[in-house]
């Protein structure tokens, strides 16, 4: 249990100070990341409470790193655990904002003839970026997922110009397998 | 032409595909060790793998920190109000009503009060019970007594000798008196009073009693009742509403580990 206290001590204005200078930084942060407004306020208020507890383990003036690794572990733990709840259970949120985001709309029907046109092009591609190298492939999977150059390279833990010859060699590849003219 | 929208018809698969072969997403110590490089080629690899398989999770880990918070006129600005009620809600312990706190200005100490009262509320249940079960139960066992009960003289009828030593024993729950009324028999109800002879204390004081055949009454008291000291059991005789001292009878209590 946290216990909040605001006695007028230095160690309890210290927190004050610091959580009325970055509580607006720590929510949009999560806002940033697609999390409700409310919800984004909870997990705020959850990364100070952690704060809170942990004030001694801050080294140094500035209590921003140190806060921002809590709060990253907020989110984590977050996105971590609807992950793994949504392996267990078949779960549809209507509000989910990632739902909202990333789920695309309903295809317009196709015929049969057509269905069954696209579904060998899909595993056509399936198994051509399942034999990509594995550095490709994942450069091309977060690509796909629409993360920008930056993004894959902190992902992936490589350079920009590793990122952008990677996308380019897979995607040689593919048109060279899939036959394709550009 | 291949390009990104194409792609996103193969992503379901892909992903299913993936998340079959390499099992549940990485943990976040496993994350926050890999951002700090302090994992195995291996285990960096197999990281790696799972962001890929798991685009939500590298999302969030790869979404840098805003350089500052949003600017008036900015979609997620939070206006100081705000951030009034919300640190109000924190004080208060229960941030999920951030919306319904009043921001009443105080700087006291405020801590999550009514789940502590509730915590000791509970404590102070589980106490009592704890204490009428012992009781029940203490009531309910047999008692062990002495060896030998104490049996008591008048003072005045031993010739001027010390008061009996009654030894109570860790052996011993409760301690017996026999008091003797012999010689003062002509009251139809006694009554009897146990006295601190240091303190002058009355520590008990019995119900009206009658006179019994033995001319005797067996007192039982709790040894843990019994400081080691001097006491005092003075027997009253009652007619009507009067009552008269009748006898007394001194006797000292000593604490031993041997009777």
């Amino acid at each position: 249990m946290v216990m909040i206290v605001n006695g007028g001590g230095p160690y309890d204005e210290r927190f004050e100070a610091i959580y009325r200078k970055c509580y607006g930084r720590v929510y949009r942060y999560f806002r940033t990341n697609r999390i409700a407004d409310d919800e984004a306020h909870d997990l705020s208020q959850d990364t100070f409470k952690r704060l809170y507890e942990r004030m001694d383990q801050i080294r140094n003036d500035d209590p921003w790193p140190f806060l921002a690794t809590i709060a990253k572990t907020v989110l984590l733990n977050r996105v971590r655990a609807r992950l793994t709840q949504k392996r267990s259970a078949t779960m549809v949120e209507i509000d989910d904002p990632e739902l909202l985001f990333a789920e695309p709309a309903a295809p317009a029907e196709l015929d049969y003839a057509d269905r069954q046109a696209d579904e060998a092009l899909w595993e056509r591609v399936r198994r051509a970026v399942a034999s990509l190298p594995p550095g490709q492939r994942e450069s091309l999977r977060l690509w796909i997922e629409g993360f920008q150059y930056n993004e894959i390279t902190k992902i992936l833990g490589i350079s920009m110009d590793a990122v952008k010859s990677r996308l380019r060699d897979a995607k040689r590849y593919l048109r060279e397998q899939l036959g394709e003219k550009s | 032409m291949m390009n990104r929208s194409s792609w996103q018809a193969v992503r379901d698969a892909l992903i299913a595909d993936d998340r079959a072969n390499l099992g549940e997403p990485p943990s976040v110590d496993e994350l926050l060790a890999y951002e700090r490089g302090e994992l195995s080629n291996e285990d960096a690899e197999r990281v790696q793998q799972l962001l890929v398989a798991y685009p939500e999770l590298a999302r969030a880990y790869a979404t840098p920190f805003p350089s500052d918070d949003a600017q008036p006129g900015e979609s997620d600005y939070l206006a100081s109000d705000v951030i009034d009620r919300q640190w109000n809600a924190l004080r208060a312990g229960n941030p999920s009503d951030a919306k319904k706190v009043a921001s009443d200005g105080s700087t006291g100490r405020v801590l999550q009060f009514w789940p502590s009262v509730a915590a000791i509320a509970a404590a102070i249940a589980i106490v009592f019970g704890a204490m009428l079960w012992r009781t029940r139960t203490e009531l309910l066992r047999p008692h062990v007594l002495p060896e030998a009960a104490a049996i008591l003289t008048p003072d005045g009828r031993r010739g001027g000798a010390e008061p009996p030593q009654v030894p109570i024993t860790p052996a011993g729950d409760s301690l017996l008196l026999v008091v003797s009324l012999a010689g003062t028999t002509d009251y139809d109800t006694y009554r009897l009073e146990l006295v601190s002879k240091d303190s002058h204390k009355r520590l008990w004081s019995s119900e009206p009693l009658r006179a019994t055949v033995s001319n005797s009454f067996n007192v039982e008291i709790p040894s843990r009742t019994l400081p080691a000291g001097t006491y005092q059991v003075i027997a009253y005789g009652l007619r009507g509403n009067a009552q008269e001292q009748v006898a007394t009878y001194t006797i000292g209590i000593r604490r031993s580990l041997v009777p």
